[in-house]
């Protein structure tokens, strides 16, 4: 067990009224595993990971990483951001080189890190460009290299692919994919697509919003790799639609058996 | 062969470097056709004799050669300007990054400060006239005291907009890397709001420099650009004023294009954001 949230609440006071954000969520999340965090806008996912990543402390509860409570932000709970994460100023070399120099990477190693991330990531030649000539993926690819340089134990992504079109956001969790089966990280996923999750997943857990709560839990029994066409994924997609009330998956004799 | 060719328009056609000498020649020449219509018109309505082009030249020349102008030469009064402006303007640069600096990282002293330096931003640069005279009295501290307050709230106002601009995830990006306060603010928040920063010594620059003509005029000491011109006034000596016009505008634009395009050359990342669109 690398990380365990126990009991976490989180409300926010606003004005007069206080909105609870989480409501009672406990995870145990085990080494290596892929956990999607899968739920609509305002259910509070992004406020979980900010707990994880410490960013942010819960009214309650307990967060335990590695046995140990955490003190504060650290690298080795890197975030990857939905976008406007990396630094404009700098190109993409040096908004890898700017975590490895804060940690006091010798610049030797520091070079190979670099190296070696641009290459994971695909974007040999892109090195000395600024952000703003890059691409939403290209851009994302950078803040999973820079994320990931600095070997963090768990790699929280916050709605990483969302603000991508959706041809470049299937290219994306398939190269995230690759990039997990070869690095062996845990990876806590949050995101709002339904298949995303279905396709990224050894587990995923359900989120409703007001207040934000865990409603259902998933393993996910699919064999990797996943084919979004596959009567299996379909019927796992339906089945998640059918937890989170989405109307659409009832069949039209349950319609008509409800009339 | 490729037959679809694109139709291109006349600027695509030219040598980019030709481009911004004609461009430049353009410029001059409108100017130059402003100027002498204007010149024109004012002696057909009017009667008056307006300066011309010509004449101002003779002028700048028997100037440049040293003639004395209200007892000082060109290159006193000029000197005398730039002087003044440049101290204005450095205490307004230095003090005004620090004050901005602190209220961009600071937000309780930003909420009680920032209005009042809006509200001095507002005051024209004339109207502290009285409040410098009754600070300094007649002399160069009044107008150095005037070029500083022009130059002081536009770099203070840019630079703590420009250090809130920044947005969260970049600094919980940098904290979750392991950065502390001290890198957090030289690595992160200093670089992010140097954009907006250049933009505040630019407005505050051309405010100081306006403002320094302004004061020699009124509260000036013999001397300087803004006296040249009042006194030119005075004296009907027309061609004189244009000359310091001339200076001026001159002046303006070189500190423009040396200092700011320097500076602005060493952040390509902000120049993006300007387009070349046009129909032509």
């Amino acid at each position: 067990m690398i990380l365990e949230l126990k009991n976490i609440n989180k409300t926010f006071d606003q004005d007069v009224q206080s909105i609870t954000a989480l409501d009672d969520i406990s995870i145990q999340v085990r080494r290596n595993e892929f956990l999607c965090i899968l739920g609509p806008s305002g259910c509070g996912k992004s406020t979980l990971l900010h707990l994880i990543a410490a960013l942010d402390n819960p009214s309650s509860g307990e967060i335990i990483f590695n046995e140990h409570y955490i003190p504060g932000p650290c690298a080795c709970r890197g975030l990857v951001f939905q976008e406007d994460a990396l630094y404009p100023w700098k190109t993409v070399w040096q908004n890898i080189a700017f975590g490895l120099e804060i940690q006091k990477i010798p610049s030797l190693q520091r070079e190979l890190i670099i190296r070696e991330h641009i290459n994971l990531v695909g974007l040999p030649g892109f090195e000395h460009f600024y952000p703003h000539q890059l691409s939403g993926g290209m851009k994302q690819r950078v803040q999973i290299a820079r994320t990931l340089a600095l070997d963090p134990q768990i790699l929280l992504m916050d709605e990483p692919f969302a603000a991508l079109d959706e041809i470049t956001r299937s290219r994306m969790d398939e190269e995230l994919l690759s990039i997990w089966n070869r690095k062996k990280k845990t990876v806590i996923f949050v995101t709002h697509s339904i298949e995303e999750a279905v396709i990224l997943g050894d587990r995923i857990l359900i989120m409703d919003a007001s207040p934000g709560r865990i409603i259902h839990e998933i393993i996910n029994p699919l064999q990797r790799p996943r084919n979004p066409d596959d009567y299996d994924f379909i019927n796992l997609k339906r089945e998640i639609k059918t937890h989170l009330g989405v109307c659409q998956t009832q069949s039209i004799e349950g319609v008509l058996n409800n009339v | 062969m490729n037959k679809h060719h694109k139709k291109r328009s006349i600027s695509d056609r030219i040598n980019p470097k030709h481009l911004s000498l004609f461009q430049t020649m353009g410029t001059l020449i409108i100017l130059l056709t402003i100027w002498l219509l204007t010149a024109i018109f004012v002696k057909g309505i009017r009667g008056i004799s307006f300066p011309m082009p010509w004449e101002v030249a003779g002028r700048l020349w028997t100037l440049i050669k040293g003639q004395l102008i209200y007892n000082r030469s060109l290159h006193a009064h000029l000197l005398s300007s730039l002087w003044r402006w440049g101290l204005g303007y450095s205490l307004a640069v230095v003090l005004g990054l620090i004050a901005g600096l602190t209220l961009g990282i600071c937000h309780k002293l930003r909420q009680s400060i920032l209005p009042i330096i809006t509200l001095i931003q507002m005051i024209p640069g004339l109207a502290w006239i009285p409040i410098a005279l009754l600070l300094f009295g007649i002399g160069n501290t009044a107008t150095i005291f005037m070029i500083f307050i022009m130059g002081f709230a536009p770099i203070v106002l840019n630079t703590a907009v420009g250090i809130q601009a920044i947005p969260p995830v970049q600094i919980k990006a940098a904290q979750i890397m392991g950065a502390n306060k001290r890198t957090l603010f030289f690595r992160v928040l200093f670089p992010s709001a140097l954009g907006s920063i250049l933009t505040g010594l630019r407005i505050g620059m051309a405010g100081a420099w306006r403002v320094l003509i302004a004061a020699e005029m009124i509260v000036g000491m013999g001397v300087g650009l803004g006296y040249m011109i009042i006194q030119s006034r005075w004296s009907l000596d027309y061609e004189s004023a244009f000359i310091a016009m001339g200076i001026i505008l001159f002046l303006g634009l070189i500190i423009e294009k040396t200092l700011f395009g320097m500076l602005e050359a060493r952040l390509p990342y902000a120049s993006h954001q300007r387009n070349k669109i046009g129909v032509l």
